[in-house]
């Protein structure tokens, strides 16, 4: 059990120091007049402080985090941390915060939380994502002032898991300007994503559910995507060089805005960016990695 | 920028539950000086709760003419009130609006904070004044109201709490400080002499007792007094017969014929008695009072050492007695033959003064004593005669008397009285037959507590009697109230009652014999000694509890090996720690199985543990399934397994059910896998 057992760091509140204030003028009022009710009096309030810093060392002592997820995000937008919080204590967590540290300018500082004694509870919060880019998570900062706010305790967990933020779509070209590219043989290319069902093969994971065979799929058979093949669709190329009238953020800002076109309308699409390029697909799989290829470009960031 | 860690959120807006708690809390701290408060500031404190009130409500800060102006009035009205904004009143005065208005203009929670902590002085100043059970009951309530304001203050606003359990939380932090309560209580140095010598006197609010001026109907208004004076713990089975409870305290000298007087000039320090041991020893817990007087059995002999003593064999306490103390004493009973044969002439003259207005007819009387007497034996025998003799009547309500010449008009014409009376009377009787004579105040008699633990002297046993000088053998006790009402000595517990009926009931009714009655009266009767006994626990164990006794007890503790330095403060550290300690383990194994899937999956994470594979803390059950099954796949099946039910158990919205749960304790027992050779699986990955 000792790799649960959090190790807590517990220091004093400031308005802590207004209450031992208030102990020693007890004291010396006790002390003066002899009176032992008074004695007791700060007796009582001494032993509440000392109980307060022993219980807030131990508050803390069996709360865990696990099965957290880091969803993606777009640059300005937000990353939502989902996770389990499990308190292995009897005590009742009123009011715990969590703030997360990592590589990123995050500055925010999740909570009041209610985590009941001997229970868990799944905690979603957004930390800012400001900047696109590959980012870590460090650790999870969790404090609280229970029970009597004269001490603080907190606890660092670990997490130490990455979390991608995309350039922020943006942008106001059209993507009808590539179709220049025309001049190339359409022929040659696969060709998926159009009109007529030509087939169906295994579902791969990460496609988009819209293509699935639900049909074949609640007779019984594995999950299957129809495949449609067509025409009328065009293989789209998304180039870096295309954008030469823009500065850098702003052309992956227009490239991240024509990939999710693209990607809502099932169009086949290949990124083409000075430091490689991703050939033409479509579906979820291909999309994110277009997208992690965008945000993770290196720039000015 | 980066966040500096253990950043809070704070200043929270204000948190309006906590406003009211800590309302409700510091109106309960303020209850208690609500009688001794004056008019106007109780008045202008009430306007301010409801003020506050209303701010709590309507959560706006009032604007800054507002609580100016309000500051202002609150000044201005102890000054009023007291005539000061310095001193012990004014400043309570103070206190009680202070934290009020301060409530009223909060802001944040860190000011609902600091109002709370300031509060606090709101209990020190009731505990200062008076050391008494109750007082203690209420510091208790309002402590804990306080540390519940504490710690709601510390929930998040829209986190409601139920009450039940609330309640149960405070109650819990009371009880888990309570060792380190006891051991601070035990081992914490006190001081034995005030710190600051010009500090504020905190006198008790109720007090009682008489002065050392005696008049006519001082000691009467005392009678019906059921207040305790002091608290008697004689050797077991050594209780003094009644004729005997003369408990000595002041001796009076001085007279002008209304009154008698102590006088500080009449002081002496020389004791008549040898400081021998006494026949019997006892210990003595007197009630906080406004006199400096010590009560002791006639004639004390030895004395505690800290005491002022005062001659006549009477001592006082050499500070206010302003809280309960407890002092042992030896006497001599009856009082013991003088080794002084011949009085001092200074002393001779002072018990024969008579007032200057002196009723000629009690002097002729005295001079007709004298006259037909042999010796001073036969005069005091001829005036005790003649209140036998005359139908003096020993009564509570004397009637009023000739407010000029009380003891001539009581000798002549009403000869009703209380034993100031009779006492006054005799001594004037006595002088004037040139017998030196003293009159003594004290108590006469009391009554054994239900428990045999005490025996207990009420304010209403207050008794004046006299002692006369009689050659050769000193000063000898005369107490003339027995000649005319011997019930007055033999029991005075009877005595006592019949005074508290007859102002309970005068002219009632056949209804207070009946059985109904007398069944609740003696309930009542019953809780009261009761309630006595628990004061006298209280006074005995806790208010008089002082250096000496807390060195008796930690003597008795750790016995004499060790030195007494040393060894107390050995002790203390010891035992804080090992207290310390307790309550830390207590605390941690609070934790139950209440959440015993939990528990079992940290065992089954513990057993791949063992085997190198450590299940990362932001891992979920499937993520370190997948990745154990990579590493150990003989155990595929039974690790799947595992996995699967637990999750159904913990995450699945089906019916818990016991026997699933045993089945997974099962698994998980039955598991076995070998510690990995190579090192840890980890890195093989």
């Amino acid at each position: 059990m000792d790799e649960i057992r959090q190790t807590v760091h517990v220091s004093p509140t400031r308005t802590s120091f207004l209450y031992l204030l208030i102990c020693l003028a007890v004291w010396l009022a006790s002390a003066n007049y002899m009176n032992n009710l008074a004695y007791i009096f700060f007796f009582l309030m001494v032993s509440l402080y000392a109980g307060g810093y022993f219980r807030s060392r131990l508050l803390l002592k069996w709360l865990t985090v696990s099965e957290m997820i880091l969803e993606q995000a777009f640059a300005g937008g937000k990353t939502r941390v989902e996770m389990m919080i499990q308190n292995r204590s009897a005590q009742d967590l009123e009011a715990v915060f969590i703030i997360p540290e990592g590589e990123a300018t995050i500055e925010t500082c999740i909570g009041p939380i209610q985590v009941p004694g001997n229970g868990s509870l799944l905690h979603d919060f957004s930390i800012p994502a400001p900047r696109r880019g590959l980012f870590r998570l460090r650790s999870l900062r969790i404090l609280t002032q229970e029970p009597l706010g004269l001490f603080k305790s907190r606890i660092l967990i670990p997490v130490d898991m990455e979390y991608i933020v995309f350039p922020r779509p943006g942008g106001r070209k059209s993507w009808n300007e590539p179709r220049l590219n025309e001049a190339e043989p359409v022929e040659g290319y696969h060709t998926s994503g159009g009109e007529d069902f030509s087939g169906s093969r295994a579902y791969r994971l990460g496609e988009s559910q819209r293509h699935i065979d639900w049909k074949a799929y609640a007779r019984g058979r594995p999950l299957s995507v129809k495949e449609f093949s067509g025409g009328g669709s065009l293989t789209l190329w998304f180039d870096w060089d295309q954008l030469a009238d823009l500065d850098g953020e702003a052309r992956l800002s227009q490239l991240t805005r024509w990939i999710l076109g693209a990607d809502r309308t099932g169009q086949e699409f290949g990124l083409r960016l000075p430091n490689g390029s991703i050939e033409p697909d479509s579906g979820s799989l291909h999309t994110q990695q277009c997208l992690r290829m965008l945000a993770v470009f290196p720039g000015e960031t | 920028m980066k966040s500096r860690p253990g950043k809070m959120p704070l200043p929270l807006p204000l948190h309006r539950r906590g406003f009211l708690w800590l309302l409700a809390a510091l109106t309960v701290a303020v209850s208690w000086h609500l009688p001794h408060l004056p008019l106007q500031v109780t008045a202008v404190m009430l306007g301010l709760i409801v003020l506050c009130y209303r701010r709590a409500i309507t959560p706006k800060r009032p604007p800054w003419h507002l609580r100016l102006t309000l500051t202002a009035a609150a000044i201005a009205m102890v000054l009023v009130s007291h005539g000061t904004i310095w001193g012990k009143e004014a400043g309570i005065s103070s206190l009680a609006l202070l934290v009020f208005l301060k409530l009223f203009e909060a802001k944040s929670n860190g000011d609902l904070q600091v109002t709370a902590y300031i509060g606090l002085f709101l209990i020190l100043a009731a505990v200062l004044y008076d050391q008494t059970l109750p007082v203690f009951l209420f510091m208790l309530v309002a402590m804990m109201l306080m540390s519940g304001v504490m710690r709601i203050l510390q929930h998040p606003e829209m986190v409601t709490v139920p009450f039940r359990s609330l309640m149960r939380k405070m109650v819990v932090d009371f009880l888990l400080v309570l060792p380190v309560f006891f051991s601070l209580f035990l081992l914490f140095p006190r001081s034995s002499q005030p710190l600051f010598s010009g500090a504020f006197r905190f006198s008790s609010y109720f007090q009682s007792g008489f002065s050392d001026v005696i008049h006519p109907g001082s000691i009467s208004r005392l009678a019906i007094s059921r207040a305790p004076a002091f608290r008697v713990y004689f050797p077991p089975g050594r209780r003094p017969r009644p004729s005997d409870l003369y408990f000595r305290g002041v001796v009076l000298w001085n007279t002008d014929g209304r009154s008698w007087f102590h006088g500080s000039n009449y002081s002496f320090p020389v004791s008549e008695a040898d400081m021998e041991s006494g026949d019997i020893e006892y210990e003595i817990l007197i009630e906080s009072r406004a006199s400096r007087w010590l009560f002791a059995l006639d004639r004390p002999v030895r004395f505690p050492p800290w005491v002022r003593l005062n001659g006549a064999s009477t001592f006082s306490s050499p500070t206010p007695i302003s809280r309960p103390i407890r002092y042992s004493v030896a006497s001599t009973l009856p009082a013991p033959p003088t080794t002084i044969p011949v009085l001092p002439p200074l002393i001779r003259k002072w018990s024969l003064q008579l007032p200057r207005r002196l009723d000629p007819r009690i002097r002729e009387l005295g001079e007709e004593f004298r006259y037909r007497s042999d010796s001073d034996q036969q005069v005091i025998r001829a005036a005790l005669a003649y209140f036998q003799e005359n139908g003096f009547a020993y009564t509570l309500e004397p009637g009023s008397l000739d407010p000029d010449n009380p003891i001539s008009d009581f000798l002549f014409f009403s000869r009703k009285g209380f034993c100031e009376h009779f006492a006054a009377a005799f001594a004037l009787l006595m002088r004037s037959a040139g017998i030196p004579t003293r009159l003594v105040a004290g108590y006469l008699g009391g009554e054994d507590d239900p428990f045999g633990r005490f025996f207990l002297v009420r304010e209403a046993e207050a008794h004046a009697w006299t002692e006369v000088w009689i050659e050769n053998q000193g000063w000898v006790r005369v107490d003339p109230t027995t000649i005319v009402a011997p019930d007055r000595m033999s029991n005075r517990n009877l005595n006592g009652d019949s005074a508290g009926d007859q102002q309970a009931g005068s002219g009632s009714g056949g209804w207070r014999n009946g059985s109904v009655f007398r069944f609740f009266h003696r309930l009542w009767v019953k809780i009261v000694r009761l309630a006595l006994t628990i004061e006298d626990l209280w006074n005995y164990w806790i208010v008089t509890f002082g250096r000496v006794e807390q060195e008796t007890v930690l003597h008795r503790l750790a016995g004499e090996v060790i030195s007494r330095q040393v060894g107390f403060w050995l002790l203390a550290i010891a035992l804080v720690m090992m207290i310390v300690y307790y309550v830390m383990k207590r605390i941690d194994s609070r934790r139950t199985g209440k959440d015993s899937l939990v528990l079992l999956f940290d065992r089954y994470c513990r057993k791949l543990n063992r085997a190198g594979l450590a299940k990362k803390p932001t891992e979920g059950p499937i993520d370190f399934l997948t990745r154990s099954v990579g590493v150990i796949p003989e155990k595929s099946v039974d690790m799947e397994r595992i996995t699967r039910l637990y999750i159904e158990l913990h995450y699945g919205r089906r019916l818990w059910l016991p026997r699933r749960e045993r089945d997974l304790r099962r698994m998980i027992r039955r598991l076995r896998i070998k510690k990995s050779k190579g090192g840890n699986y980890d890195q093989r990955v």
